[in-house]
């Protein structure tokens, strides 16, 4: 079953999500990539948005068309999280986003942030980014298009049904992926036996 | 020697061509193993659901003629010229070519702007710049045609699945397997390399020539062929189900199948080395061919016979 989500997300819906639900979103958010984030940490250049009523980001580079004045997305799918790692924690507690809509999943470090700022990441169920095209409702508002050009600047959409996307993170420290990650090591173990690779093998150093 | 020549014209509607079909149909014998995984995927899992919604959008693309990913990535272009066969304004035109269809494709938003500087990261927002986009050639003697190859590179399977290692004779073929193994978990745990993916392995040679058969062998060559030495398909065919039963599946959701194929390609070593790399292409494995003939025939195809084995 999926959830149906009405934007801004509020804390109450946050705290129900667990790893390996389904959701879509109803509502605006915002986009951003590594320029966004090396923006906003080295240079200190936010773009100027109320963080309280739009509290979803995702990390995307959507393909963007403008004819007779609107803007229009083409093409939409999120971009790996993982990248952002290094930023993604201390902006989740700097601008309270409640939610990061990404590809994969994320480190430890955003894992507590997650936990303690209380905040989620949605990751795609495949790859479908004419869907999610489809789902923007309007394109309101763009930031650092100048600067950083399409792919990379901040976007602000408005989206309906906006999905299916998986929670992979959720704000009680549970993880879709890790269980799926350490069955794999488990069975590469067996793989490992199968070809007589020693347990914890060392390449010859060179 | 005589030469019969291609006409630029042609040459230029061809590529244009190639970068439409690729961004928005991908090829057969992908489209086909898709199918085949989602079949074998438990129904109702997360997995099938991954494949499912997956071949929905690229249905949609194929119909709509929309983009099958926003993320076009590198632009790639593979030549093979048959000896005979000269381009009518010169074997360099093949780059001119290029640069031109790249610039008029990404002005028309078939192709992203994604290729910026290194450094700076200045985008022109052409996706030409310094040896973008880039054109392999390659010659051969016993074809009348010049077989044209676009692929759009994908970010995610590029920049979380290449690995290179440089082992010595000792680490042996366990050492080759462990490297490509670990890789393949490494790439795509969690989705992050696009899975189902198209692993290609290089073994052998110098460096870039150990990564260009990775990637050529990603690639370039179609879902289901097998290497025709035996040792190698062999490994191919094992490497494969031993990445299958990690149970990763697509997205990396938890499922049977990870890989569309597993191809691997090697060449000579120095007797003191062994080199392995690891590149993949993610599950939209995007690609187009065409075969140009003097005549003006143009001939569309799902993939090259880059290898030169009769692959058609």
């Amino acid at each position: 079953m999926i959830k149906e989500i009405t934007l801004p997300l509020e804390m109450k819906t946050l705290r129900s999500l667990v790893a390996g639900d389904l959701v879509t979103l109803t509502g605006r958010i915002f986009t951003g990539r590594e320029s966004f984030y090396i923006r906003a940490v080295e240079e200190k250049i936010l773009p100027d948005l109320d963080y309280e009523a739009i509290n979803v980001m995702m990390h995307v580079g959507p393909v963007m068309e403008k004819t007779q004045g609107e803007w229009k997305v083409l093409s939409l799918t999120p971009t790996t999280s993982i990248r952002m790692e290094k930023y993604a924690g201390p902006m989740i507690k700097r601008l309270r986003t409640r939610a990061l809509i990404g590809k994969g999943t994320m480190g430890r470090k955003s894992m507590e942030a997650m936990k303690k700022e209380g905040a989620v990441h949605l990751s795609p169920t495949g790859i479908y980014p004419s869907l999610l095209a489809g789902q923007v409702r309007k394109v309101e508002k763009v930031f650092f298009l100048e600067e950083t050009g399409p792919t990379e600047a901040t976007w602000i959409f408005d989206v309906a049904s906006f999905g299916p996307f998986l929670v992979d993170m959720d704000c009680h420290g549970g993880n879709y992926f890790e269980g799926i990650i350490s069955r794999s090591m488990e069975q590469m173990k067996k793989v490992y036996a199968k070809h007589g690779i020693p347990q914890g093998y060392k390449y010859t150093p060179i | 020697m005589t030469y019969k020549t291609v006409s630029e014209k042609i040459l230029l509607k061809t590529l244009d061509s190639l970068i439409l079909k690729s961004v928005t149909a991908i090829p057969g014998d992908v489209k086909l193993c898709l199918e085949k995984i989602m079949e074998a995927e438990k129904p109702g899992s997360m997995a099938a659901e991954s494949i499912r919604v997956t071949m929905e959008n690229l249905r949609m693309c194929e119909k709509e003629s929309l983009l099958a990913c926003p993320d076009t990535g590198y632009p790639l272009f593979y030549f093979r010229v048959g000896s005979g066969i000269l381009p009518e304004n010169g074997m360099e035109s093949l780059y001119e070519a290029s640069i031109r269809c790249v610039e008029r494709a990404t002005g028309k938003n078939r192709l992203r702007k994604t290729m910026v500087h290194p450094l700076t990261r200045f985008n022109p927002g052409t996706n030409v710049i310094q040896f973008l986009p880039k054109v392999e050639v390659k010659f051969s003697g016993d074809i009348d045609y010049l077989e044209a190859t676009f692929v759009p590179k994908g970010g995610g399977s590029e920049i979380f699945g290449t690995f290179y290692r440089m082992m010595t004779p000792v680490d042996g073929i366990r050492g080759v397997k462990k490297f490509i193994l670990d890789s393949a978990q490494r790439a795509m745990e969690a989705g992050k390399s696009c899975p189902p993916n198209l692993v290609g392995i290089g073994i052998g040679g110098t460096a870039d020539l150990c990564m260009k058969l990775a990637k050529e062998s990603a690639l370039l060559r179609p879902v289901g062929s097998r290497h025709p030495e035996k040792i190698i398909s062999d490994m191919e065919r094992s490497l494969m189900d031993d990445i299958n039963s990690l149970g990763i599946g697509s997205m990396g959701t938890g499922g049977k199948i990870s890989l569309l194929d597993l191809h691997i390609e090697y060449a000579a070593s120095h007797t003191a080395a062994l080199p392995v790399a690891f590149n993949c292409q993610c599950s939209v494995c995007r690609r187009a061919t065409a075969r140009i003939y003097p005549s003006g025939k143009v001939e569309m195809l799902d993939y090259p016979d880059w290898f030169g084995r009769g692959e058609k």
